[in-house]
């Protein structure tokens, strides 16, 4: 007998459960009763709602649009042949790094939504399949007796480098279509993904420079972080939207007086340049956070071993600060998948835009509790997994415990 | 030169010894990074000011370079022309229309900014707390129920929360055409009224009887609290403090004859008039920013209880302190110090997510500006205007909290 | 702290800051207003040389065309194509056609009323085709240019039958609906001074909120609204419970916009628009352009058509693109009077007896002529 996930051997202990936890005193009790009736209602709301007078059609004649918007149906073998790399990665890596497996297990744990949506499909349903056997894959490669024993650490190097790699891989390989067209839950994860590794490398190294004895370099990373950590997102966007064509447009860049021909950036772009900007402050903070736990005397130790400043950065110093910080970089990245949703101010259909058009067409207009809940549903999913791995992880990587 | 010639050994050495010198090597790497940073940021500005000037716009619009200094024309710019453009909602009864200019306009939509987040900064305060202390309930469905709010809101962006709160919940409010009248307040979907008062006739004298009585009460709150502290007797200086206001409030009420006429909403002409009205575009942001940011203030309530030692709650048990008293008087009171600076970071994001504002129909500064953006063409100084106003504001906030926090450690210490 | 600190850096950052200006001083006008087009080899010099939007456009092979995503008739995602759809999509189509020669060329950017004008001026978008109104200060203080009036249009005000309201002063303390960032936001308190404007940034959120009697009335351009009201959906009842009172109370005339000071794209971009109106004048269409090729049966025709008439040279009128452009344009998309036919009138929007009808006919559609 099970009560919410706990395992109850027997009725009496069932029932000293309840004493202690709901009717301890009559204070409790009536919490209790009060508790139970709000939750009543709650839930029946909730259920009539979903059950009765939802009409759930709107997201199942739009499930195109929800997950890659306006993505062409003949060109998306593209994201399939992302998602089988990506997936065989990952398999990869949970063989080679047991200790980060909860992030991985999300990642097929994402892979999943579109075999829930799109039962009917059969094709779809196959597929995702397919992406699980990429992922088995992997994993039974990352297994093999060279990989997992003497070739290891190579492997692992090599694992890193691809994954790098698979980045503008994915890029280039969706870029046979042209941005304009992207949407839904691919855009968005197109933008929260390239936009926190693109700014991860900028984060760092506006940490270093914060945490640099060089007052100039101080002045200038402190100031950037700071103002771009007091503006809102959206202002940020304006500003890559409006500023950056003008910076940077084209046929008008000049480099020390030689012309160089600008770059003609269409909207996708841009907000991932405001996304960039927006994450690298954020991200420089959380680095920031790592820097300071190193304890000094590694530093010390370090330089009195003889090596020299990039040496200790590279070797010593921040391969500790970033394992510290993963469970933050992890908090950071579901952030930023929430506020991906800002791009709406621009235009673009991402998730959120995805199921303001569909609550848009004459035929579910009015629908939108039922698309709002929908993407709100996924988003959830995303997130709060996302958020159970970032403890997992701060578990196995034992942070807090030395 | 003559004399360099015949030792230029020993001044390639020197320049050697230059160059491995630390501090030169400072300067000049400093330098270096300046004129890089410099350069780039001279070369975007005058490639945007480049294709601005082609079209006849101008990047620094408030810089007169024709002017004597300091260069900055605050009279003749666009922000003084008439914005042509209403905003219904205005906060803290400034009153604009659309007679007045751009920059009246701006400040409408700043002081609305103010008030959503202010009241936004209250009420997730309250209910962050609320839910943060419910987590720690030792009932099981109180904690796990906190935990299911916490859970919810913060893993659902923002932006869809508002939507929804706007289209699903307050749009759905009855009509006005058939109203929820609930004979004080009227419940409509234009706008929820509640009964309020007007101010009459020597509503300005018992304005300043008022402020005497504050001056009073924080008097009396002064007196008592030092007594408390040099004797040790219970003084209830708060009380006092409220006491001594609510008398002098009180007779001055009466004093200066009723000065304020009760306010009933209704309705006319299909339109709610009267009473103290929300909206439901305020209500919606409102809502939103409140329940979004309340969950995060839970999370910190939660962690700052957990990291009050357990011997704490227990030697407060020891004395007889029941639960409520055990949290209101111990834990919490230690709690405040670990708490304040990461809701100090909560405020500061329920002021900037106030601009979500932009799909409601609420205008706040960022959707004021953005309308000037439109009207103007000026989208250069106005994004840089809103930048300058989020900052201040953000500055303002962390510089308030500061001031609390380094009280409270002065006052622990 | 100030002596040993601030003051120093002061001091060096003025003076790493002359040293960079010293250093780029080369390119440097007097007034400070510095553009990098000034540079000695003069390689960036703006659009009058031929090196504006033009070549950009033939370089890039593909137009980018702003325009509306959610007013059916003029500008409109098909929900069931995805394709864009509508009376300015046709005219981005058109232009597509006199520089690319193909209609499919384009690259359509959806843009929101407030970021529609900035996106011309940044240079994101070529030309704006969405449903936008010539005024004097959009014109000269926001460095744009108006080309050849399309549509001409008015603003209406759009109640529900239900309510009663006959005229526009009947709504004039009332709760009304408009779009952030329109001619027509302005419009309304200049007619209704009394009035609740409530401004929204999209069509959608306004519609629900219409729908939810948030507002009593909706005010828009009429043909903004007839198409609004055309797709009222029948749970709300459709577009039998809506009336747009009779009042029109602004001059709404909608065209292309594209940037100011590059008059080689302006021109392309006008005559573009023009030449749909005199083939319709002239009585060219889709379907018989090419017997006009064949055979123009007077000189104009030929001129506008590029071809040679009877054996004479060819007319170029220096516009830029290949003088025979007109040919592609009409073939692709047909003339005035068949791109009304195929948009607006479906969104019951009648053209005979409007403004809207040729000058020949009463109407204000007027070509200059082409020579």
């Amino acid at each position: 007998m099970t009560v919410a996930g706990f395992q109850i051997p027997d009725r009496r202990v069932a029932w000293r459960w309840a004493r202690e936890n709901l009717f301890d005193g009559s204070w409790n009790t009536a919490l209790t009763v009060g508790m139970v009736v709000l939750i009543g209602v709650a839930l029946y709301g909730v259920g009539n709602f979903v059950f009765a007078s939802a009409e759930w059609e709107a997201i199942t004649a739009n499930r195109k649009l929800f997950f890659i918007g306006a993505y062409p149906r003949d060109e998306a073998w593209r994201i399939w042949a992302v998602i089988y790399v990506l997936a065989g990665l990952g398999g990869l890596s949970w063989a080679l790094w047991s200790r980060i497996s909860p992030l991985l297990a999300i990642g097929g744990a994402i892979a999943m939504i579109p075999v829930f949506v799109f039962m009917a499909h059969g094709e779809v349903a196959l597929l995702t399949l397919g992406s699980l056997a990429a992922f088995g894959g992997g994993y039974a490669f990352g297994k093999t007796p060279a990989l997992s024993g003497r070739y290891r650490n190579t492997a692992r190097t090599v694992a890193v480098f691809l994954w790098i790699a698979s980045l503008p891989f994915s890029w280039v390989l969706l870029d046979g279509v042209p941005t304009r067209l992207w949407g839904g839950l691919l855009l968005t994860m197109v933008l929260t993904v390239f936009g926190i590794t693109i700014a991860f490398p900028f984060g760092v190294l506006l940490a270093l420079g914060r945490a640099s004895t060089f007052p100039v370099i101080r002045l200038f990373c402190v100031g950037f972080i700071e103002i771009v950590r007091g503006v809102p997102l959206i202002t940020i966007l304006f500003m890559a939207f409006f500023l950056l064509p003008l910076a940077i447009g084209p046929e008008r860049t000049i480099l020390f007086g030689i012309p160089v021909t600008g770059v003609d950036t269409a909207t996708v772009q841009r907000a991932l340049a405001g996304i960039v900007i927006f994450a690298a402050a954020y991200l420089a903070e959380i680095v920031r956070g790592g820097l300071q736990a190193v304890p000094r005397g590694q530093t010390e130790a370090a330089k009195a071993l003889g090596l020299n400043t990039f040496h200790i950065l590279g070797f010593i110093v921040l391969p500790q600060a970033l394992r510290a910080v993963i469970p933050a970089l992890v908090g950071q990245f579901i952030s930023l998948f929430k506020d991906t949703s800002l791009v709406l101010v621009l235009a673009l259909t991402d998730l959120l835009g995805a199921a303001r058009q569909v609550s848009a067409q004459p035929d579910f207009i009015g629908r939108q509790a039922e698309t709002l809940l929908f993407i709100a549903l996924i988003y959830w999913i995303v997130a709060f997994n996302m958020s159970r791995a970032s403890q997992q992880i701060e578990k196995n990587l034992g942070v807090g415990e030395r | 030169m003559a004399a360099a010639q015949g030792s230029s050994a020993s001044e390639l050495r020197r320049i050697l010894t230059l160059w491995r010198n630390v501090r030169v090597q400072r300067f000049v790497g400093q330098t270096v990074f300046a004129a890089i940073v410099i350069y780039v940021g001279y070369l975007l500005i005058s490639n945007m000011s480049g294709r601005l000037d082609q079209i006849g716009l101008s990047l620094f619009p408030f810089v007169d370079t024709t002017g004597s200094f300091p260069f900055i024309s605050v009279s003749g710019d666009f922000l003084n022309q008439r914005a042509g453009f209403d905003i219904v909602e205005t906060s803290f009864g400034y009153d604009y229309g659309p007679n007045d200019s751009y920059r009246d306009a701006y400040f409408t939509g700043f002081l609305n900014t103010i008030r959503v987040s202010g009241m936004g900064i209250v009420f997730a305060t309250i209910i962050g707390v609320f839910i943060g202390v419910s987590r720690q309930s030792k009932n099981w469905l109180v904690s796990h129920a906190a935990l299911a709010y916490v859970e919810t809101f913060r893993n659902v962006p923002l932006l869809l929360q508002l939507i929804f709160w706007y289209v699903a919940i307050y749009l759905k409010l009855p009509r006005i055409s058939n109203p929820l009248d609930l004979d004080i307040a009227i419940v409509t979907n234009k706008a929820i009224a509640l009964p309020f008062v007007s101010p009459e006739s020597g509503f300005g004298i018992w304005m300043i009887v008022l402020l005497a009585g504050a001056a009073a009460g924080a008097a009396a709150y002064v007196v008592r609290s030092r007594r408390q502290d040099a004797t040790g007797l219970p003084s209830h200086p708060g009380w006092w403090a409220l006491g001594a206001f609510g008398a002098i409030g009180l007779i001055g009420f009466l004093a200066t004859g009723l000065p304020l006429e009760t306010d009933t909403p209704s309705i006319a002409n299909r339109q709610v008039i009267g009473g103290l009205q929300m909206t439901p575009e305020f209500g919606a942001l409102l809502t939103g920013l409140t329940l979004y940011t309340a969950a995060f203030i839970a999370e910190n309530v939660r962690g700052s209880i957990q990291a009050i030692p357990k011997g704490q709650t227990e030697a407060a048990a020891a004395l007889g302190l029941g639960s409520f008293q055990r949290m209101r008087y111990v834990i919490l009171p230690q709690t405040l110090r670990i708490l304040i600076p990461p809701t100090t970071n909560q405020y500061l994001n329920l002021t900037k997510n106030s601009s979500l504002a932009f799909v409601l129909a609420f205008k706040d500064v960022f959707g004021t500006g953005s309308v000037i953006i439109t009207q103007t063409g000026q989208a250069v100084p106005i994004i840089a205007l809103l930048m300058i106003t989020y900052l201040s504001l953000s500055l303002f906030i962390s510089l308030v909290m500061n001031t609390i926090n380094s009280r409270l450690k002065w006052e622990n210490a | 702290m100030l002596k040993r600190y601030i003051i120093p850096s002061a001091l060096w950052l003025m003076a790493t800051i002359f040293i960079v200006i010293a250093a780029c001083g080369g390119d440097d006008d007097a007034d400070g207003t510095a553009t990098p087009t000034d540079t000695g080899d003069g390689t960036g010099t703006p659009a009058q040389t031929g090196e504006g939007l033009l070549a950009t456009v033939l370089d890039r092979g593909e137009l980018i065309c702003g325009v509306n995503d959610s007013v059916p008739g003029f500008g409109f995602v098909d929900p069931d194509t995805s394709e864009n759809t509508g009376f300015d999509v046709d005219y981005c189509k058109a232009i597509a056609l006199a520089v690319l020669g193909d209609a499919d060329a384009v690259q359509y950017v959806p843009l929101t009323a407030d970021a529609r004008l900035p996106a011309v001026q940044t240079g994101q978008v070529d030309v704006l085709i969405r449903n936008t109104t010539m005024t004097v200060s959009r014109d000269a203080g926001s460095g744009l240019s108006f080309a050849t009036t399309t549509y001409y249009d008015g603003q209406g005000l759009m109640v529900r039958a239900a309510d009663g309201y006959t005229s526009i002063d009947d709504l004039a303390t009332a709760t009304i609906c408009t779009l952030q960032g329109t001619t027509t936001e302005l419009n309304l308190t200049d007619r209704l001074p009394d009035s609740e404007p409530l401004p929204f940034v999209d069509n959608d959120t306004l519609q629900a909120a219409f729908i939810e009697e948030r507002c009593d009335g909706w005010t828009s351009d009429r043909s903004q609204l007839a198409a609004r009201q055309s797709a009222y959906p029948e749970s709300a009842g459709g577009p039998s419970a809506l009336v747009v009172l009779d009042e029109v109370f602004s001059k709404e005339p909608l065209g292309p916009v594209t940037i100011d000071n590059d008059s080689q794209w302006f021109d392309i971009v006008n005559w573009t628009v023009i030449g749909t109106i005199l083939a319709e004048e002239r009585g060219v269409t889709s379907a018989n352009v090419d017997d006009f090729i064949a055979d123009p049966v007077n000189p104009e025709i030929a001129r506008m058509l590029g071809v040679s008439f009877e054996g004479g040279d060819i007319f170029d009128a220096g516009l830029g693109v290949p003088p025979d452009f007109l040919q592609d344009v009409i073939r692709g998309v047909g003339n005035y009077g068949e791109i009304y036919e195929r948009n607006i009138t479906p969104i019951g929007l009648e053209r005979a007896g409007t403004v809207n009808a040729l000058w020949i006919e009463g109407g204000l559609i007027y070509s200059p002529p082409w020579r």
